[in-house]
């Protein structure tokens, strides 16, 4: 992370107590940081006690990547005076990219960025991965939702029945 | 062992909110499916707050095609369509806030229909669209009353409706955002409906039919309002009256027909 002389660093610390210094405006991404950042401004080192670091290296890498994204395009725009928009299409398409590159992680990992990101509330980031998790879910039977996200089934045959027969459109399967 | 019993648990430990949104982002079957999962997943689908229905809807899954092709029009069983329907609304453990009907409407229940949304009023809706795809024939579907008489819609969205708006009418005192495509209404219905809808910040009115003059008296500050018109039934002579009567507007937009542009341009 290069450090700017004009940019206020911060610092984020871990549950498990590893220290991350990123720019303000890498911190400022994280809505729940920049209303810490707005009640206190001389705040530099912020504690965050539910995210593990392994969790909160990527939510920053989240950050930085959108951040720089959104720099490099107001640049250009200042740049040319107007944004291009084939230029502007091929960056969104860039980072859409990116953001599915980002997203290829195992379930674990998946659910504990929801909670990071709800948590810090990451907006582009809780879209980004809920939407990944619907992805998982669609055109799945219950018995394959159970084994995609590792879910006991605590249902007795009898209660699975009922549930089924409730909606016995949702379980049919076109022949 | 505590690996394995935290690896088990772990999507249990998202907030039933956050796994009510992810559910909210499938299609409805798929939402409906998770009902089935555990004991913890059971109640998600019956209170989530959003209904989206379209014909596609309650389709068999058919694991051939790709469902984000899937043809949202075509209805596999006319039939059993309503039923799955009443059987959604039937296994709900919470009002619906917000309720997208999106069908040809007169083709499966006709009346029936008057039920669902009596019911979803009572309950306390807050977002409502009602779109009839059927566009042929002559009979157009008629809003239920239930509707007009509901405090607490704050977004009604109507396409290709007949509006008979009662002339007891209390309602919508909520609405904030009226939109109209389509819609078949006489010149006093609509004047009743816009003038009694006094929270009401964007009003948008689309190719409807029979209007011949419409008189807006803004009862609050319009923070938006788009109007557009089908020549054929427009009488732009009324455009002065029109536009004296938005006095609050912020923002307006106007979007003409070439037609009616050489008329009056």
């Amino acid at each position: 992370m290069a450090r700017s002389s004009t940019e206020n660093m911060i610092t984020l610390m871990s549950s498990d107590g590893e220290e991350f210094m990123v720019t303000e405006k890498v911190a400022r991404e994280c809505t729940t940081i920049r209303n810490m950042l707005e009640d206190d401004c001389v705040i530099t080192n912020i504690p965050l006690p539910n995210v593990t670091s392994d969790i909160l290296s990527m939510v920053i890498e989240y950050c930085m990547e959108h951040v720089a994204a959104a720099e490099k395009a107001a640049a250009e725009t200042a740049e040319k005076g107007s944004s291009s928009a084939p230029a502007a299409a091929k960056a969104n398409k860039d980072l859409e990219e990116w953001d599915k590159a980002f997203m290829n992680v195992d379930v674990y990992t998946l659910c504990d960025l929801i909670l990071a990101a709800n948590y810090l509330n990451v907006s582009g980031l809780l879209d980004l991965t809920i939407q990944t998790a619907a992805n998982l879910i669609k055109g799945k039977s219950p018995e394959q939702i159970r084994k995609t996200f590792h879910i006991q089934n605590d249902l007795s045959l009898e209660e699975e029945e009922k549930i089924r027969s409730q909606t016995p459109w949702a379980f049919e399967k076109s022949e | 062992q505590q690996q394995q019993e935290v690896d088990e648990d772990f999507i249990n430990s998202l907030p039933d909110d956050i796994l009510r949104i992810i559910l909210s982002k499938l299609p409805i079957r798929d939402a409906a499916v998770t009902t089935a999962v555990s004991k913890r997943w059971a109640p998600l689908f019956p209170t989530l707050p959003s209904l989206d229905i379209h014909p596609a809807s309650f389709n068999p899954v058919n694991p051939e095609i790709d469902s984000d092709n899937d043809d949202e029009s075509n209805v596999e069983d006319v039939n059993g369509w309503v039923e799955a329907l009443f059987s959604v609304l039937y296994s709900r453990r919470a009002p619906v806030q917000k309720f997208e009907i999106g069908v040809e409407i007169l083709d499966y229940c006709g009346g029936d229909f008057y039920e669902v949304f009596d019911d979803l009023c009572a309950a306390g809706v807050q977002q409502l669209a009602i779109r009839n795809y059927k566009y042929y024939d002559d009979v157009i579907y008629e809003i239920p009353w239930p509707v007009f008489s509901c405090n607490t819609i704050v977004k009604l969205e109507m396409v290709n409706c007949v509006l008979d708006v009662p002339s007891k009418f209390t309602g919508l005192r909520a609405v904030k955002s009226l939109e109209l495509i389509d819609v078949t209404v006489a010149d006093n219905h609509l004047r009743r409906l816009i003038s009694r809808c006094k929270a009401i910040e964007k009003l948008v009115i689309t190719d409807c039919k029979k209007i011949k003059n419409i008189v807006i008296r803004a009862p609050n500050e319009y923070s938006e309002d788009e109007y557009s018109e089908n020549e054929k039934t427009f009488e732009g002579t009324n455009l002065m009256a029109f536009l004296n009567g938005l006095r609050g507007v912020k923002n307006l937009r106007l979007h003409f027909s070439n037609v009616y542009r050489m008329v009056f341009f």
